[in-house]
């Protein structure tokens, strides 16, 4: 039985053998994955001239006029606002749902448990549809409002709120991932652990922060780091209920990149948008594999 | 025997059937037509081409209007385009120039040239005369009031129909409602900035935001007629504080409700809502059209619609066979006044039906001579006016820039962006 560093060193060995099975998959990896990436990245550095159906070269150009494009500051803000609120949201639902579901007090824990993947199995799209249709100023939100005699907002046209609106419907669609990742740290935790805290006199609240977080730490940091990458990288929610807007109230990053390279004919400037998302995702894939090896 | 005959009466059928197959050519027709009485004309017309016409079928291939442009791109982009467009005029024309839809001019005949106006013809032609689209579809961009709220207002609308800009700014003045604690319950004006009330206000007012040199270069160069003309716009917002900042994003529904309701004393949108008001209102809703008259000229928005061919189709002559058919005088009657447009076909503009008086389609007849496009027939000019254009304004409107800095921004970038795009 080879070990794994034998496997692993390239010239020679059990190494040099799995190559060739391994160049099918290699293959295909790079043409759906390097290849497309290299292509974005490579647009960076040219402006489509769309009249004359040519690519011109523009060297840094794209990244430059990124600088005094006040829609792409807007869009940089709101897309770490949005991930960071969104993904905080996630995290407190979805621990406090792991929780509820983790209790033996819970009756029908296994239905509770199908119930909340529900929106976890439903397509973005259809999920964005549905919310766009509840905050519609003549939706069942605003009509719930108005039988208590409040007058509901335009959630979706209000500059103020139609970044929230957004970070609602996200954190309804990523709370379901979350809750059955922590849900299956929590029912991997030694019930001893538990107990020897409740014999020391520690909290309900103490037993959680003290205890039972401190050691579900990897499954936390890698919950966290997944959902930012998918929400940071997210586009039909903000397409469907938005569109970015009003103005550039709720434009993200991977919205204006789609805009800039569909709609307006700037497929180099879309590029240059996508490889700032790029380079802010690194950072957290970076984090999220240093964790995950560790 | 007879077990013989079954088999050769079979394979006769077979052949048949594969004749037939062979025979029919299957073309796709993509439209974003969403009005229901609209919906039902086409599906009729296109029934009825099917039935006298079993050689070619017509598949119908619905998009929304928000989503028509993106899925045309990325279908001429990937090659799997429908064979038949129906999309607004202007962007036939960038879609000819961008080698994605047919130029037709082969295809039309000269009844059909002298019938439909010059003016819709500009509207889908290149420099060199090329039309990429034949134009079916027309409107006029009005504002609806709400009568009673004039009435009580003691406000009277001109006999011509239309206000200065003055008026139109003292009416809503009049007409804006505010409560004891000075929220406004109603607003004199709604005018999606999306709807182009200011284009036309532009235009009205003898001003140019872009220009084309000699040489057929472009240049963002905004005159002082067309300043003033948006600060009029934008003023309404920020100064008289009778039009809502709603006007950055709107709910179309919502729009209706509001006006339906009182929120709105009257706002801005093309004749066709009409057809709206009548069903939202259930008939009771007692409203008026009227327009703005200009400081230099009557302009209003034609925002014409057309049907144009892809490029790679493999049966483009039999899509012009179609095209005519579903773009001659009687199906431009059938489906203007489905949709509560005007067609663009002369012989189908006289029919009485399109000034009579029921639904006020004399009304927002009488501005069709003064409906043209109000934007510049600029390659790109949808992209660079959402891209560089109207963040900018939308900045002013949300009060975190002043109008001159917006300007002067949309001029710098805009021309970078016309730079970008080759058109400088």
């Amino acid at each position: 039985m080879p070990s794994s560093s034998t496997i692993s060193r390239w010239p020679g060995g059990e190494g040099r053998r799995a190559l060739p099975f391994l160049l099918p998959a290699l293959v295909v990896l790079c043409m759906v994955s390097l290849y497309p990436l290299v292509q974005g990245v490579s647009r960076v550095f040219y402006s489509y001239r769309a009249l004359a159906r040519q690519d011109v070269f523009s060297g840094w150009e794209n990244f430059t006029l990124l600088l005094s494009d006040p829609t792409f500051s807007a869009a940089f803000l709101n897309s770490i606002v949005w991930t960071a609120t969104s993904v905080a949201g996630m995290f407190l639902f979805g621990y406090a749902l792991a929780t509820m579901l983790n209790s033996k007090h819970l009756r029908f824990r296994r239905f509770f448990r199908t119930a909340s993947l529900v929106p976890w199995a439903l397509p973005g799209v259809v999920i964005s549809l549905i919310w766009r249709y509840i905050f519609l100023p003549n939706g069942p939100l605003n009509a719930v409002l108005g039988s208590l005699g409040l007058r509901g907002p335009e959630w979706l046209t209000n500059p103020s709120l139609a970044l929230w609106t957004c970070v609602i419907a996200t954190v309804w669609m990523g709370t379901p991932f979350v809750t059955v990742m922590l849900l299956a740290g929590l029912q991997s935790l030694e019930p001893e652990l538990l107990e020897a805290a409740a014999i020391d006199g520690a909290s309900y609240i103490q037993s959680q922060v003290h205890v039972i977080m401190p050691s579900m730490r990897k499954m936390i940091l890698i919950v966290l780091t997944l959902e930012t990458i998918w929400t940071f990288n997210s586009f039909d929610i903000v397409f469907v209920l938005t569109k970015g807007g009003p103005g550039s109230a709720s434009m993200t990053l991977p919205l204006y990149a789609y805009q800039n390279a569909f709609m307006y004919y700037q497929a180099g400037y879309g590029a240059a948008i996508g490889v700032v998302i790029l380079s802010v995702l690194l950072l957290a894939v970076v984090f999220y594999i240093r964790e995950v090896l560790r | 025997m007879r077990g013989r005959c079954t088999w050769l009466a079979a394979l006769f059928c077979v052949l048949l059937l594969a004749g037939t197959g062979a025979a029919r050519v299957s073309l796709k027709f993509v439209t974003p037509a969403w009005q229901p009485e609209m919906v039902d004309e086409i599906e009729d017309v296109v029934a009825e081409w099917n039935a006298a016409n079993p050689g070619i079928y017509i598949e119908l291939v619905w998009v929304p209007w928000e989503n028509i442009n993106d899925y045309l791109l990325t279908s001429f982009q990937a090659g799997q385009a429908p064979d038949l467009f129906h999309q607004d005029a202007v962007m036939c024309y960038e879609y000819g120039l961008l080698g994605y839809a047919e130029p037709l001019n082969a295809y039309i005949d000269a009844a059909t040239w002298d019938d439909i106006t010059e003016r819709s013809w500009e509207e889908v032609a290149d420099p060199q005369g090329l039309i990429y689209g034949i134009p079916f579809l027309q409107e006029t961009q009005v504002i609806f009031y709400n009568r009673a709220m004039f009435r009580e207002a003691g406000l009277e609308v001109p006999e011509d129909g239309m206000l200065t800009w003055q008026q139109l700014r003292e009416y809503a003045q009049t007409l804006t409602r505010r409560d004891a604690r000075g929220n406004v319950t109603t607003w004199g004006l709604m005018a999606p900035l999306e709807q182009r009330l200011w284009w036309c206000l532009v235009a009205q007012n003898g001003g140019r935001v872009l220009r084309e040199g000699d040489d057929g270069r472009w240049f963002v160069d905004i005159d002082d007629a067309a300043k003033e003309a948006i600060r009029f716009y934008i003023d309404l917002v920020i100064v008289d504080q009778v039009m809502s900042r709603e006007i950055l994003s709107y709910d179309f529904m919502s729009l209706l409700a509001g006006f339906r309701d009182g929120r709105y004393a009257m706002f801005s949108f093309g004749c066709w809502v009409r057809q709206w008001l009548e069903m939202v209102g259930r008939k009771q809703l007692d409203w008026g059209m009227l327009w703005v008259k200009g400081p230099v000229r009557n302009v209003t928005e034609a925002n014409p619609q057309a049907v144009g061919i892809y490029a790679g189709s493999k049966h483009k002559d039999e899509a012009a066979q179609f095209l005519r058919f579903f773009t001659n005088t009687e199906n431009q009657v059938r489906l203007a006044k489905a949709d509560w447009l005007f067609p663009t076909r002369s012989s189908a503009l006289e029919r009485p039906e399109f000034r009579s008086a029921e639904f006020q389609w004399d009304v927002a007849y009488q501005w069709l001579p003064y409906a043209e496009d109000v934007k510049p027939q600029m390659f790109g000019i949808l992209a660079w006016e959402w891209q560089s254009f109207i963040p900018q304004i939308e900045l002013v409107i949300l009060g975190r820039q002043t109008l001159e800095s917006a300007l002067q921004a949309a001029t710098v970038q805009g021309n970078q962006f016309l730079r970008r795009m080759g058109l400088q």
